[in-house]
């Protein structure tokens, strides 16, 4: 659909084929690009199901005369909706009443919400120097304008202190970047961002970074994580409805914020994560990065390093090695390992650190090159070859070292993209594989901007 | 005890496009070039050549610019292909567009 808009916009006339379940995703895209009812041919189904004959008689009984039609159709342009200012009262009522007007009007995630009103929303800005009226940036797919002002009011919604706000704008800052790709946060797989966060904030406002750390239940864990959802579905637009951009095929809830548990991280002289992302010690870092699904919880036992990294090889590994043809792909995959304070003090003790662990993952959890295929095929990647990727030089040569199909190459992209984070129960000996969605939602990381007497207003707050 | 009542606001933020309308469209398709774009998925190398075929019967003088062309418009060096679209699609004369496939 960009492709088209793109070529629309630079004076060329064009139409789209997309599948019938697709059709309210381009329009919505289309729209926030500019353009009311674009032009698309709908193909009738779904492609990656149709035999190539169904195709065949497809395109012949159906999309030929769309494609035709599509192409002769002109389209009025259609002028923006009136929508309100930042602070018009939208609605007054009680808080049932509250509910069911902003359920209906798709502003709420289904959960009950805190009713923003100007002088809850007023005790967020005081947590900011910036001004209310501040654009951080607007973000696809619906392009909303980000500003300081709504994400106090979906804070206020999520049930966010007002001392949680420092981090919110880090968040916000951190999704709107180019980089993260908020535009795919609608794709098929149906992906959720997760922030990882750093820091002494981490106990300043009573993050849970130990048993259960990523179950609801601790304030801030739970509803900045909250936000975040909410905050996409307001202001990127991704709601899951017919005509709206989130195409999750099943999805998934939303994450809670992940805090590393950075008391054992000194203890055992590893970096923290922010710090694995150019970051300096000490600072309040978030960063946000897609998370597509989660290896099983994983118990490996004993006092030596390699019988827990080879334990990792395997069940994290192999979990990751279905993704594997989507980040060779698109050549980006950043997935996350969280383990228990337990593992981390064996491996460290062996004076292995966190890069150690990211070389031995990726030297040693290996793929199929036939099974790659196979998946990236019925994905619908019908072009994806590994032969003809390592021929046109998109892809190094360890890909296609022969045409076996049972050879067996890297499961993972680079080594340094493998990120390790110390949280969960100290008391247990697990860990768990976040695997990472390519270049949708790529890592980003921002520093949290505190305001002035941050301490001070902190202990007022909090009494 | 009356419950009381909220004041809300509007959580959503203002749209920041800016309309614009499609381009003319042609009136016939005969004798134009039409470029194809593709995300390389979803059988578009089924589709592209067989739908190519159809049109060509309809419209004889009817040219085509294959989405080999073009390259992936939504795969590892996405952002650069369609930077480069406005470009190239002057430089091999395409009068229309033909993008898919969605799936």
């Amino acid at each position: 659909m960009r492709a088209s808009v793109v070529a629309e916009k630079a004076g060329f006339p064009s139409v789209s084929i997309a599948s019938s379940g697709f059709l309210g995703q381009a329009q919505a895209v289309g729209q926030a690009l500019g353009i009311q009812n674009v032009s698309v041919a709908e193909y009738p189904g779904v492609v990656a199901t149709d035999s190539d004959e169904d195709v065949k008689r497809k395109v012949t009984e159906i999309v030929v005369n769309n494609v035709i039609e599509a192409m002769a159709r002109q389209v009025k342009q259609v002028p923006k909706p009136k929508e309100p200012q930042r602070t018009d009262i939208v609605f007054e009522g009680t808080l049932d009443e509250v509910q069911e007007f902003f359920y209906r009007r798709l502003w709420s995630d289904g959960l009950p919400i805190i009713p923003p009103t100007i002088e809850r929303v007023e005790k967020f800005l005081k947590f900011t120097n910036r001004p209310a009226d501040q654009i951080i940036s607007n973000l696809l797919p619906e392009k909303r304008d980000a500003t300081v002002w709504n994400i106090a009011v979906n804070g206020v919604m999520a049930g966010c202190r007002p001392e949680y706000m420092p981090i919110l704008l880090a968040v916000v800052e951190a999704i709107a970047d180019p980089e993260f790709r908020i535009q795919d946060a609608g794709s098929t797989p149906g992906w959720e961002p997760l922030i990882i966060l750093n820091g002494p904030i981490i106990k300043e406002l009573n993050f849970n970074y130990e048993t259960g750390v990523m179950r609801v239940g601790r304030q801030p864990n739970t509803s900045i994580g909250r936000f975040l959802r909410l905050y996409m579905r307001n202001i990127a637009g991704l709601r899951i409805l017919p005509m709206s951009s989130d195409k999750a095929t099943i999805g998934d809830t939303f994450n809670l914020v992940l805090a590393e548990n950075e008391d054992v991280v000194a203890e055992l002289g590893w970096e923290p994560f922010s710090v694995s992302r150019g970051f300096k010690k000490g600072e309040n870092v978030v960063t946000v990065q897609s998370v597509v699904y989660t290896s099983p919880p994983i118990a490996s036992g004993g006092d030596k390093a390699r019988e827990h990294l080879n334990t990792w090889v395997e069940v994290i590994g192999s979990t990751a090695s279905h993704w594997t043809h989507m980040a060779i792909n698109w050549w980006k995959y950043y997935p996350v390992i969280v383990t228990s304070p337990s593992i981390a003090r064996v491996i460290a003790k062996e004076g292995l650190t966190k890069k150690d662990i990211g070389q031995y993952l990726y030297d040693n959890a290996k793929v199929s090159a036939g099974s790659t295929e196979r998946l990236a095929l019925q994905g619908g990647f019908t072009w994806f070859n590994l032969k003809r990727m390592v021929e046109e030089k998109q892809i190094p040569t360890i890909y296609h070292e022969s045409s076996d199909p049972d050879r067996m190459i890297p499961v993972f992209i680079k080594p340094e993209w493998i990120g390790v984070v110390v949280s969960g129960d100290p008391g247990r000996n697990r860990s768990r594989g976040y695997i990472q969605n390519h270049e949708q939602g790529a890592p980003v990381s921002r520093k949290i901007e505190l305001p002035d007497n941050w301490k001070q207003m902190l202990s007022s707050n909090l009494k | 005890m009356q419950e009381p009542n909220y004041k809300v606001v509007w959580p959503l933020g203002k749209l920041a496009y800016e309309p614009m309308t499609l381009q003319p469209r042609p009136a016939s398709l005969n004798g134009l070039t039409i470029c194809e774009l593709s995300d390389y998925g979803f059988k578009a190398e089924i589709i592209f050549p067989f739908l190519r075929e159809l049109l060509k019967q309809r419209y004889p003088d009817i040219k085509f610019v294959e989405y080999s062309a073009f390259g992936n418009t939504h795969g590892t060096h996405e952002d650069e292909v369609i930077a480069k679209l406005p470009e190239k699609l002057k430089e091999y004369g395409c009068n229309a567009v033909i993008s898919g496939v969605g799936g």
